[in-house]
């Protein structure tokens, strides 16, 4: 017997009957809804139509005009669609790439001004310097006062491999900060994956795209493809709808990224361009002034870099309050696995509550059961999908930083990671540990982390946040790469 | 197959009689294969409702050649799929609470009537990760290849067939007790 032979019997053994009222109720509303379809036309009209035209000579021949025209456009079409490029290099392509210039606008089309008019567009100039952990982003921000006056601020930040300093538009403020050599690292992987996520939709959709026409940029030729990406929502009879639409401009030879625009659909189903990156460059050299740390003319300058405010590691995070307790939770940071599994640092505790939470890691094995924190980080589900995946949580270990203890799990995936994980990152699962549940419900996400595939990415990524996020500065010293990878790889195959 | 082309063929010229036959030929198939991958008895009905009325308004541009199971089957799944997706978006519980109940109970308008064994196949199947439980589904009950499953979660072959091993073990160790030898 084959091995699904006994799972073959069992479905088929499985089975449904229809209720014969509901089966006839269901029948009419399908029958009933042919009736109404706009394009329901009757064999008997359709066949005559087609018998009258092509009875007449004239509208013979234009007819089979129309199928040379139509056999012609397909020959064309599909000659076009076939790339001297691969479009799944286009993500490698960006990884790998030193430096990173993006340029362009971003548009606020889903607002307008009270008196009607049109949100000015802020312009966007991104640089990151991959190599040397140098960047510089903007940030923007829109807010509408009770008079409906909408306001768009921005927020530009700029890193020259040492100090970081935060532009802001609104209060015309400079103030200068303090990171570490990791979180610096961690601060331009971050912003690489965000750039992507702006610039291009993820592998899964990038094969669906279609080459849609081809244009000349300045010396280059470009083909343009374009996807349609979001909700399809509606039931019987309703139309899929998507919410976003990606247009890229790859170099017809080399495939290379060249521009990109986002749109977004409305409610009136019209497309809105909301991004328009019209200069895109790869291992381009930045100006020697690209990331000077200097207000800009009119800003003042709050501190300075001998008084940098320290800044540490931050991630997601959420708090809630009931009956007097202020939960509040958060993951730190997250790392990647090459199993697809994910070790992250997260916090959870109860602000009004001034007792240690020691005791709650105390007897804690590693690969054993989290702590019983407030709110428990218990599984991931991948964000934005319906991937049935979900990553179970170990405890790997646990370090505390001032008043503040974190644990550090490894979570380990029971199916195929979707790609959008690069993009979106992942969703926690929760449940409370509490007496009383609060009618509250939080979000946090955990991100795509760097990818820690050796010992020496160990050490540096996972090893180095420990210690971080540890009084003492230094990590434990009883996790180790190969210890994670072969609990991942039991708890996989148990 | 020939009796299937002339079908479509019939219900492509407006014959109610053909549309008919189809939903009688095809509504248990996709019934059960709905509540399989739903795990739950009124969105499974509801799914199915809105495939066929769907089907109704614009099935007329489906390829007479084409084969329409598979294309019914497709249909399910791909509504299905959407619903849990936009359903994911407001999960705000765990996973134990998240998990998909299996409704038992049966009301007077309920369309579908669930024997024992598929009730505890759909049990089963909702405890185990949706992909893999989506490619049981359309394998065995859906009768697709893995090739088109392929296509439709926009994988591999090579991974459909990893989902579907890791879900038949999974399935026969929740099914434990209940398969014959």
């Amino acid at each position: 017997m084959r091995p699904a032979d006994d799972i073959r019997r069992f479905i088929d053994k499985a089975a449904v009957s229809a209720n014969p009222t509901a089966d006839k109720i269901v029948l009419d509303a399908v029958l009933k809804a042919r009736e109404k379809a706009p394009n329901s036309v009757s064999g008997a009209i359709r066949s005559r139509r087609r018998i009258i035209v092509m009875k007449n000579p004239m509208t013979r021949l234009a007819a089979a005009a129309v199928l040379v025209i139509v056999v012609i456009s397909v020959m064309v079409l599909d000659r076009s669609a076939a790339p001297a490029y691969a479009l799944a290099d286009l993500r490698n392509a960006f990884d790998q790439a030193h430096a990173l210039h993006i340029k362009g606008r971003k548009y606020f089309p889903t607002h307008k001004m009270p008196d009607g008019t049109e949100i000015p567009p802020v312009e966007i100039d991104t640089w990151i310097d991959v190599g040397n952990h140098r960047f510089r982003y903007t940030h923007t921000g829109l807010s509408t006062d009770s008079r409906g006056n909408v306001s768009v601020s921005t927020m530009e930040v700029v890193c020259d491999g040492t100090y970081t300093m935060t532009i802001n538009s609104a209060s015309k403020t400079a103030i200068y900060m303090q990171v570490s050599d990791l979180n610096r690292e961690l601060m331009t992987h971050r912003l690489s994956q965000l750039t992507w996520s702006q610039l291009c939709v993820g592998p899964d959709l990038l094969g669906k795209s279609v080459k849609v026409g081809r244009e000349q940029i300045n010396a280059g030729v470009y083909d343009i493809w374009q996807v349609d990406t979001g909700a399809t929502v509606g039931t019987a009879g309703g139309a899929p709808r998507v919410s976003t639409r990606f247009k890229l401009w790859l170099g017809s030879n080399s495939g290379r990224l060249g521009r990109s625009q986002m749109w977004r659909r409305d409610q009136d189903a019209r497309w809105q361009l909301e991004c328009d990156f019209q200069t895109i460059e790869y291992d381009v050299e930045p100006a020697a002034d690209t990331f000077a740390l200097e207000p800009p003319s009119g800003y003042i300058a709050a501190n300075t870099k001998e008084t940098a405010v320290p800044t540490g590691l931050t991630g997601s995070s959420a708090s809630c309050g009931d009956n007097g307790h202020v939960w509040e939770c958060g993951a730190i940071v997250g790392f990647t696995l090459a199993d697809g599994s994910v070790i992250t640092g997260w916090h959870s505790s109860d602000r009004s509550d001034s007792r240690s939470q020691q005791p709650l890691f105390a007897g804690l094995a590693f690969g054993g059961p989290l702590p019983k924190l407030p709110v428990e980080f218990f599984a991931l589900k991948p964000a934005g999908t319906s991937s049935g995946a979900t990553w179970k949580g170990y405890h790997l270990t646990w370090t505390r930083k001032a008043n503040r203890f974190i644990e550090w799990s490894v979570y380990v995936p029971d199916g195929e990671p979707p790609s959008s994980v690069r993009s979106l990152g992942y969703d926690v699962l929760y449940r409370f540990n509490l007496d009383q549940r609060p009618g509250w419900t939080i979000g946090v996400n955990v991100e795509y982390g760097p990818l820690v595939q050796s010992d020496a990415d160990f050490n540096k990524w996972v090893l180095g946040a420990m210690g971080e996020l540890s009084d003492s500065g230094v990590p434990p010293t009883d996790v180790t790469y190969q210890k994670v990878v072969d609990l991942a790889r039991r708890m996989r195959n148990p | 197959m020939i009796e299937e082309r002339l079908l479509i063929w019939r219900f492509k010229r407006g014959s109610q009689d053909a549309l008919r036959r189809i939903y009688e030929k095809y509504r248990l198939d996709l019934l059960k294969l709905a509540v399989s991958l739903a795990g739950e008895v009124h969105t499974a009905e509801d799914v199915v409702q809105d495939v066929f009325v769907s089907f109704a308004q614009t099935g007329s541009r489906i390829d007479p050649a084409g084969d329409l199971k598979k294309y019914l089957v497709t249909c399910v799944a791909n509504r299905i799929r959407n619903r849990r997706r936009d359903s994911a978006r407001h999960e705000t519980s765990g996973l134990d609470e998240a998990r998909e109940v299996i409704c038992v109970a049966q009301r007077p308008e309920q369309w579908a009537i669930l024997n024992e064994e598929l009730r505890s196949l759909s049990e089963a199947l909702a405890q185990i990760p949706y992909e893999q439980r989506e490619v049981i589904g359309l394998y065995m009950e859906g009768d697709l290849t893995f090739r088109q499953i392929a296509e439709i979660q926009n994988a591999s072959i090579n991974t459909i067939q990893g989902r579907y091993r890791y879900g038949m073990t999974k399935l026969r160790s929740l099914l434990n007790g209940e398969l014959e030898t």
